[in-house]
């Protein structure tokens, strides 16, 4: 396994820190999108970025257990999400997309607004999450020449039949 | 309890059983196929009630399913469909009980048991389906559940070939069957089958169209049950498991077309290119396999060639019986289920023991399998059609039609005598050799430390088959009084000719006589020869079908590579150059100058002026620039005074938005630019364009710089009268319950966007990780 993570020991350990208050921030940032400025979309990228820093200060192998899913499995999750809360109202004899609020008044929180487009925000939330982090992954892990982890998400994602892009040859990259 | 319970019971128990037994594989492993047998059982004694209930007669039930496209959840009760479902049921506990002891631990089995209950569930609703569209659904979900049990075995290059095989050839005729259908609903105004069979005498059936509606459905009938010129499919399709082999390929799936064709046969019997058109494709099918089945040395392939013969004289029956109304068709078809799919059960469990599928390697394993043994040696009498078994009376009955046809009509009829003798013939040779390589003789000699005898229990299921053979074969009369409690008006005749062992010294006697003489005499010839004959290549459909996709795959190739460009930033200029065509020639045509207005232009307009202004001079440095850190500065410098412009204009989230896309795109270009090496990074530096190209791309830009400025400007003079926005501004608390407008358009107003766009995000994903992964990183010396 090739080491890809930053030189500094300063850096890395301020990572692990500040992982934890740019996650905040992105709950945040999505929990009260619906009224101010927010939503999944935003906080989806904050989140992808708090992990895509967290990966440069940890090896894949740590990363991997930290995420526990691989990111497209995220994303798929999300996409189902945001699916699911699209066509459940047709199951009551609703229309399809119709949304359904919620008002509740909570001790110490006062009224609270919950409605299903929160559902559909946080699948947006899970889709960008997913698809940034697995692009950025795959992307050092492949300028890395990180072989072993590519090979592995090669033999579930891809036709093994195919014929791999190879890269340009010195003499093709001169002569271009 | 009432038939429509009952009947839905039947169709979809399988279907809420399949999760189920996927589900307890885990715990149970191999014993989660009692789960299945107990499904099947179940389903075929509800079946076995509703005969009872319905006492024959056509009963249909009804529920409205998507009514916009006249979509119903309707279902036909009659005897073909009751004939069919108990077929496939009592097959099916059959087969999952071969397959309880014939998968090893080592399988999936929740996945290889949950797929042969879709199946089923598939099956049963292709059958009683009342409703043409309905009968489509569930005609296409049998081809997608048998595209996975075919490639069950996924990792294998055969079943690779052999699934994708499968189901293009039976999903592309399965949709010329669909033009049929909805032809046949502007021709005839329903897709209601009981209304159509109902109204037989009164439709009109003769014609362009109605002919047209008939030939298009039997297309997709031909190709489910691999009938010339799709017969190829077949064989190709056993590199499944074995218990698939011998359920999909013999009793259930490829006997839909024969349903099919029963199922039209009162509707269309009387247009006269009926007859013409299945006699002739199901003879020469019948030919063709037989002929194939005693060139082949494959075991399971042999199997399959038989198969493919007798559907061909299965389509024959239904050909044939447009002269006069049906009598036997539901025992001919018996008759080669029972001894198609115990036969099938056997040669599983022959292989299990050799441990290959070369027929030629084989011999003398009666004493290691007897009750194997003696299966097939019923099943194989049945498909010679020797006395005594199911298969003679079978052959009789379709021998007397054919000579009566004949002798009443001449001609072409005694074409047809003769091809049904032929394939006799080599059918008698092919059971002949099966039986006598298989189970008689010595074990060759490298076999036979590698023998190991089967259990006791697998070789149940065929031998009950198998003796079913004999047993109605003895006494016919006792399936034709269970069989004349399944008629259908206006298909079958409804006074039956009795069944009988004997007809006496008739000529079909003296026929059956000389096809055994001969059959014998074909076999002794062959076998002199070693069975040394290879099918010849010019007739492998197989070999051709395959060529043709390849041919296709080798052409999307060329034409990729021809329209493809060296260097993917060239197609920007292609793209933008139509865009600037575009808008300038719309601008030039529809728009005079005059229309040009200065008058918006006021003072608050001098911030963005300025932001403006700064975007314009940085995104000059990210092209002048010589270091790429100075131009990768410039360009986020641009991107996050584009942010600017967003707070100037009220729209927060954009702004937001904005910041972070830059932001995650520095951290991806960073990674990009560290990892170039430095060679390559110099040369970059220097320029991509050059020469001739340079000057073309500066005068692209340039233009298309220009022609946007013009369009802005039009937009600034004539502002539209009503905008979007404020609609949106206005009912966000309203309609959506949020006071951001932006994110209530996101998710909520717009949501079915949204949707589509997160889909496409993930999609793009897949295909961007396709080129990352395969990136073979510069090798090490260009480091």
């Amino acid at each position: 396994m090739i080491d890809t993570r930053v030189k500094s020991p300063i850096l890395a350990f301020f990572i692990r820190y500040i992982f934890f208050f740019i996650t905040i921030f992105a709950v945040y940032i999505f929990l009260k999108g619906h009224n101010a400025p927010g939503g999944g979309f935003i906080a989806g990228i904050i989140f992808a970025i708090s992990l895509v820093i967290l990966n440069m200060a940890l090896s894949a192998d740590e990363m991997k257990q930290i995420l526990h899913y691989d990111p497209l499995q995220i994303a798929t999750t999300g996409l189902f999400i945001a699916y699911g809360t699209a066509i459940a109202p047709v199951f009551f004899g609703y229309p399809f997309m119709l949304h359904k609020m919620i008002h509740l008044h909570v001790p110490l929180l006062g009224n609270l607004h919950v409605g299903t487009p929160v559902l559909l925000d946080f699948g947006v939330f899970l889709v960008v999450v997913g698809v940034t982090t697995k692009m950025t992954f795959t992307f050092s892990h492949s300028s890395d020449s990180d072989i072993n982890t590519l090979a592995q998400d090669e033999s579930g994602l891809s036709n093994t039949n195919e014929e791999p892009v190879v890269a340009p040859t010195n003499e093709q990259a001169t002569t271009e | 309890m009432a038939i429509e319970s009952l009947l839905l019971i039947a169709v979809f128990l399988p279907l809420f059983i399949a999760p189920v037994v996927g589900f307890f594989a885990r715990s149970l492993s191999l014993n989660v196929a009692w789960i299945g047998i107990g499904t099947a059982i179940t389903s075929a004694s509800l079946i076995g009630r509703i005969i009872k209930l319905t006492k024959g007669l056509p009963f249909v039930i009804s529920y409205n399913w998507v009514p916009a496209f006249d979509l119903q959840l309707s279902f036909l009760v009659d005897g073909l469909s009751l004939f069919f479902g108990l077929v496939i049921t009592c097959i099916g506990a059959f087969v999952l009980f071969y397959a309880r002891f014939y998968m090893s631990l080592k399988d999936e089995n929740g996945r290889f048991f949950a797929y042969l209950m879709l199946f089923m569930f598939a099956m049963l609703g292709t059958v009683f389906s009342n409703h043409l569209l309905l009968t489509f659904l569930f005609w296409e979900l049998t081809g997608v559940a048998s595209f996975l049990l075919i490639g069950f075995l996924y990792n294998k290059p055969e079943s690779q070939k052999g699934s994708l095989m499968a189901l293009i050839v039976t999903g592309t005729t399965g949709l010329v069957m669909l033009l049929g259908i909805l032809l046949a609903k502007s021709v005839f105004g329903t897709y209601d089958l009981s209304l159509l069979i109902a109204q037989r005498d009164s439709l009109v059936v003769v014609g362009a169209l109605p002919t047209a509606v008939m030939a298009l459905m039997l297309v997709g009938a031909f190709g489910k049950s691999a009938q010339f010129p799709f017969h190829f499919w077949l064989p190709n399709a056993m590199a499944a498991p074995t218990p698939v082999s011998s359920y999909l390929h013999s009793a259930a799936m490829v006997k839909l077309g024969i349903f099919l064709t029963a199922r039209l046969f009162p509707i269309f019997s009387h247009n006269p290119y009926w007859g013409d058109i299945i006699v002739t494709v199901g003879f020469i099918t019948m030919l063709i396999g037989a002929v194939y089945s005693i060139l082949s040395h494959d075991l399971k392939a042999i199997l399959a060639y038989t198969t493919v013969s007798q559907l061909g004289f299965l389509m024959g029956v239904y050909g044939l019986g447009h002269m006069q109304l049906l009598e036997h068709d539901f025992f001919h078809i018996l008759n080669h289920v029972f001894y198609k799919a115990s036969l099938f059960m056997v040669a599983g469990i022959v292989i299990h023991i050799v441990g290959t599928k070369d027929i030629r390697k084989m011999g003398g394993l009666f004493r290691i399998a007897p009750f194997a043994g003696m299966a097939t040696l019923f099943a194989c009498m049945a498909m010679a059609g020797l006395p005594g078994t199911m298969g003679f009376i079978s052959k009789e009955l379709m021998l007397e039609t054919l000579l009566h046809n004949a002798q009443s009509h001449g001609g072409i009829a005694w074409v047809w005598v003769g091809t049904i003798i032929m394939s006799a013939i080599c059918l008698f040779a092919t059971s002949l050799r099966f039986f006598k390589t298989l189970f008689m003789g010595t074990v060759p000699l490298d076999l036979k430390d590698s023998l190991h005898a089967p259990g006791l229990w697998i070789q149940l299921p065929p031998l009950v088959l198998a003796s079913c053979l004999i047993i109605f074969g003895l006494n016919p009369e006792l399936l034709g009084h269970a069989l004349a409690g399944l008629t259908v008006s206006g298909m079958h005749a409804i006074k039956m000719s009795h069944l009988a062992l004997w007809h006496g010294l008739t000529t079909p006697f003296l026929l059956s006589l000389t096809i055994s003489g001969l059959g014998v005499g074909l076999y002794t010839l062959f076998e002199r020869k070693h069975w040394q004959m290879e099918i010849p290549k010019q007739l492998r459909f197989d070999t051709a079908f395959n060529n043709g996709l390849e041919g296709l795959a080798t052409l999307s190739k060329r034409l990729h590579s021809w329209l493809r460009l060296d260097q993917s930033q060239d197609y920007l200029g292609i793209v933008i150059s139509y865009i600037v065509l575009m808008s300038s020639g719309f601008i030039l045509y529809y728009l005079p100058l005059s229309t040009i207005r200065f008058d918006w232009i006021r003072l608050e307009h001098i911030p963005a002026t300025v932001i403006g202004f700064v975007i314009c001079v940085f995104s000059i440095a990210v092209v002048t620039q010589k270091k790429w850190t100075t131009r990768l500065i410039a360009l986020s410098v641009v991107g996050f005074f584009i942010s600017f412009y967003f707070v100037i204009y009220r729209a927060p989230d954009l702004a937001l938005t904005q910041m972070l896309i830059e932001s995650v795109s520095l951290i991806l270009m960073l990674l990009l630019l560290s990892k170039i090496p430095k060679g390559m990074a110099i040369k970059e530096e220097a320029s991509v364009y050059t020469g001739a190209k340079k000057r073309v791309v500066l005068l692209i830009s340039v233009l298309s710089g220009f022609v946007m400025m013009i369009v802005l400007w039009f937009l600034l003079s004539d502002p539209p009268a009503t905008k979007l926005g404020d609609y949106f501004i206005d009912k966000t608390n309203s309609l959506a319950g949020g006071s951001n407008a932006v994110n209530t358009v996101v998710v909520d107003f717009r949501g079915f966007d949204t949707m589509g766009e997160i889909s496409v995000l993930v999609i793009a994903t897949l295909g961007i990780l396709g080129l990352l992964m395969r990136w073979q990183g510069p090798t090490e010396e260009s480091k």
